[in-house]
């Protein structure tokens, strides 16, 4: 996205009454328009909403849950002990203060999940695409092969690391 | 390579600019947009530093939401939208090479699977 579309999606949002922005997710429905936006309500269970709109709305909202609370995580690994840090500091102010009630990225769950496996060189396409051709000449057949190849790239193939020791 | 724990979805289509949005060619034909994709969704979530970005749907099918609490997405993660005027080369068996007023649609196809991942508002 251009960085003035960005600057308008933000204008647009900071229209927006404070309880509907708290909880709204844009639709986008065309690439060629992305300054169009759909508001949908994705929070669509209440008790998330209801939840995340009982914490303070003084700018001092953040208010992470996570298990990274044990300090056993000071020292070595360097990323969990700045996130906890990050976690209990709960003075800092959200860019955006009518956002006084969206949820918290669970950013620190993802990051401290179990690695996933790799892929193997038979395992499925991650990427699943539906494409509307309606051209003639074979050039349909060659855009979908190459979609495909493309999504296959991105989540299957493994970059081949150059530079090593042994190059430089 | 990216390890994916959910599937993207991505809606693409082929439409000609120049008759749908007025997007045409110059006649030297060097200007033309090639396609463009966009998070079919956007959701705002609260970070680590206590900043409100906007997490396009493709990763927030990635993320770890507590039982319960997944926000709904919608059918699709990524729409797409190639130009049926631009000059494209396809990697097919038999093709001659690339010509210098073409454009390799899988690089074209790889930057916009992962700009519509990886762009937060």
């Amino acid at each position: 996205m251009r960085k003035s579309t960005a600057l308008r999606v933000l204008y647009l949002i900071s229209l927006l009454p404070p309880a509907l922005a708290a909880l709204t997710c844009y639709d986008i429905t065309s690439p060629m328009h992305p300054e169009i936006l759909t508001p949908v309500d994705c929070w669509a269970d209440f008790a998330v909403r209801t939840k995340y709109t009982s914490l303070d709305d003084s700018g001092k909202k953040y208010k992470h849950t996570g298990n990274g609370g044990s300090g056993t995580d000071q020292g070595n690994n360097s990323m969990s002990a700045t996130n906890h840090n990050e976690h209990t500091s709960s003075s800092q102010n959200v860019n955006l203060p009518f956002f006084n009630f969206a949820p918290e990225a669970p950013l620190y769950e993802t990051f401290n999940a179990p690695a996933l496996a790799a892929p193997t060189w038979n395992a499925d396409n991650k990427i699943k695409f539906q494409l509307d051709c309606r051209q003639g000449g074979g050039l349909c057949d060659a855009m979908n092969q190459t979609l495909y190849l493309a999504g296959w790239y991105v989540s299957q193939v493994k970059a081949i690391i150059v530079g090593s020791a042994n190059d430089r | 390579v990216i390890f994916f724990k959910s599937p993207i979805y991505v809606n693409a289509s082929l439409t000609d600019f120049c008759a749908t949005y007025g997007q045409c060619n110059s006649s030297a034909g060097t200007d033309v947009i090639l396609g463009g994709a966009v998070p079919a969704r956007t959701f705002p979530l609260v970070d680590n530093d206590g900043v409100v970005r906007y997490y396009p749907q493709a990763v927030i099918r990635q993320m770890d939401f507590p039982p319960g609490e997944s926000p709904q997405c919608g059918p699709s993660d990524i729409l797409m939208e190639f130009n049926s005027k631009a000059n494209f080369f396809y990697q097919k068996p038999n093709t001659t090479t690339i010509q210098p007023d073409q454009f390799d649609f899988l690089t074209v196809a790889i930057h916009e699977y992962v700009s519509c991942m990886t762009r937060l508002i």
